[in-house]
């Protein structure tokens, strides 16, 4: 058992009272150590009587008593005008239109169509067994395109994809780049270097189909 | 514990943590009404978010009188502190969907309170009611020149606290008059406990000094 530290606890008493125990004082929860300090020391008692003899002028003030009638007055107007009012959404349903929740649909989009786009060049799409049958047993391509399987195709009736597609309509793109939602420097060249040799001829593919049809759709408008 | 050390417990002001009996009132005829009487705060602000907005009413009657007194304590005049609350109900009817039920309802209808006296306090002096415009309850019983003399220190001090910056002000309001716990107050004004004695604090200096040429 150690003894006391009497000369920490001298020191403290000695001090004098902070911001924050002067309103303990008047809360009367000042711990019994520091109200002998208050007891003792002749600054501490004349500040804090006269912080209580400002409280007690300000105590002092009542609210007038308004009208008997004007409480429901008050009731009456406050309930004219929220009859004007919508009900006050839920703050789940609301979230839909919150900015926060565009973000969220942002990047849940973004990583649907990454996902999507990962499974397609990872995953040959399933074949017509009659085309595997007739398939040279050399062709180790494995790298049939979707779009020869006419699997592309089956998204249009996908009503998963139709959810993406309706979610993705609605983004803004500055949506897009306040989320922070951005490819960083190196990103598509990492992505490149990561494909296969049959993959980067797939994209190749598509870009240039993609580039095309744009073009068509600007030559024509 | 201090109390009893000095003379100040005993003449300071007691502090109520209890909302005051006719923040109850529970007063109405129909059944229905009844039960919404006596449904508890959250369970009326779930049928006001479901479209019931009679459920509204009951919250206003029964919070009515509170956010008045709070609102006429920052302006100091029946008219605005009148608009004021109606404001302060009117926005706390808009957000209810922000109400989370983390802190009492009323903690959360004081908070939304004193924003709205806060914006306006920041764009308004406020106007300070004129000594006649008030009630004078003790004028029967009290002498004529004692009156004026109560009437114009009571004029004095609330010029005095109108002068107080806004966190100061706001926090000796729900001290001292509303005699809310410190820890409410850190709740309702966004601070810490300790930030909201060390506000009181200095609130009642500079009241301190605000009042010495008065004395």
């Amino acid at each position: 058992m150690t003894s006391p530290d009497y000369s920490t606890r001298s020191s403290h008493d000695q001090l004098h009272l902070s911001d924050s125990e002067f309103v303990d004082l008047l809360d009367g929860a000042l711990p019994d150590d520091r109200a002998r300090h208050v007891a003792a020391c002749a600054d501490c008692r004349a500040h804090v009587d006269a912080m209580n003899a400002v409280l007690t002028s300000a105590s002092d003030l009542d609210v007038p008593e308004p009208s008997p009638l004007f409480w429901d007055h008050l009731s009456a107007r406050v309930r004219g005008t929220i009859a004007e009012e919508p009900t006050p959404a839920r703050a789940w349903s609301n979230a839909f239109t919150t900015a926060s929740f565009r973000w969220s649909a942002v990047a849940a989009v973004f990583a649907l169509v990454l996902g999507v786009a990962t499974w397609r060049t990872t995953h040959p799409a399933p074949v017509d067994p009659s085309s595997v049958a007739n398939q040279r047993p050399s062709d180790t391509s494995g790298g049939t395109s979707l779009a020869e399987n006419g699997t592309i195709g089956d998204l249009d009736t996908d009503e998963a994809w139709a959810l993406v597609q309706t979610l993705a309509e609605d983004l803004d793109p500055d949506d897009i780049d306040d989320a922070g939602i951005t490819a960083r420097p190196g990103s598509a060249d990492g992505v490149a270097n990561g494909l296969t040799e049959t993959e980067r001829r797939e994209l190749v593919q598509v870009i240039e189909d993609a580039m095309k049809s744009q073009t068509r759709t600007g030559s024509s408008s | 514990m201090a109390a009893g050390v000095l003379s100040i417990s005993a003449s300071a002001p007691r502090w109520r943590d209890s909302a005051p009996a006719e923040y109850r009132d529970t007063r109405r005829a129909t059944e229905g009404h009844s039960q919404a009487m006596t449904a508890d705060d959250r369970a009326l602000v779930d049928a006001c978010l479901q479209g019931d907005k009679a459920s509204f009413d009951v919250l206003v009657e029964r919070h009515r009188k509170q956010v008045y007194q709070l609102c006429y304590r920052f302006v100091g005049n029946h008219e605005d502190a009148s608009d004021l609350a109606q404001d302060a109900f009117v926005r706390a009817y808009r957000a209810l969907r922000t109400f989370k039920g983390h802190s009492a309802f009323s903690t959360w209808l004081y908070r939304v309170a004193v924003n709205v006296c806060l914006n306006r306090v920041a764009l308004k002096q406020p106007i300070l009611e004129a000594i006649d415009a008030r009630e004078h309850e003790d004028l029967v019983t009290e002498r004529p020149d004692r009156s004026v003399f109560r009437e114009e220190r009571a004029a004095t001090v609330r010029a005095a606290i109108a002068r107080l910056p806004k966190k100061q002000r706001a926090t000796m309001i729900l001290r001292v008059y509303h005699e809310l716990p410190h820890e409410q107050i850190a709740a309702i004004l966004g601070s810490s406990v300790g930030a909201v004695k060390a506000n009181l604090f200095h609130a009642l200096a500079n009241l301190k000094k605000l009042l010495q040429g008065h004395d």
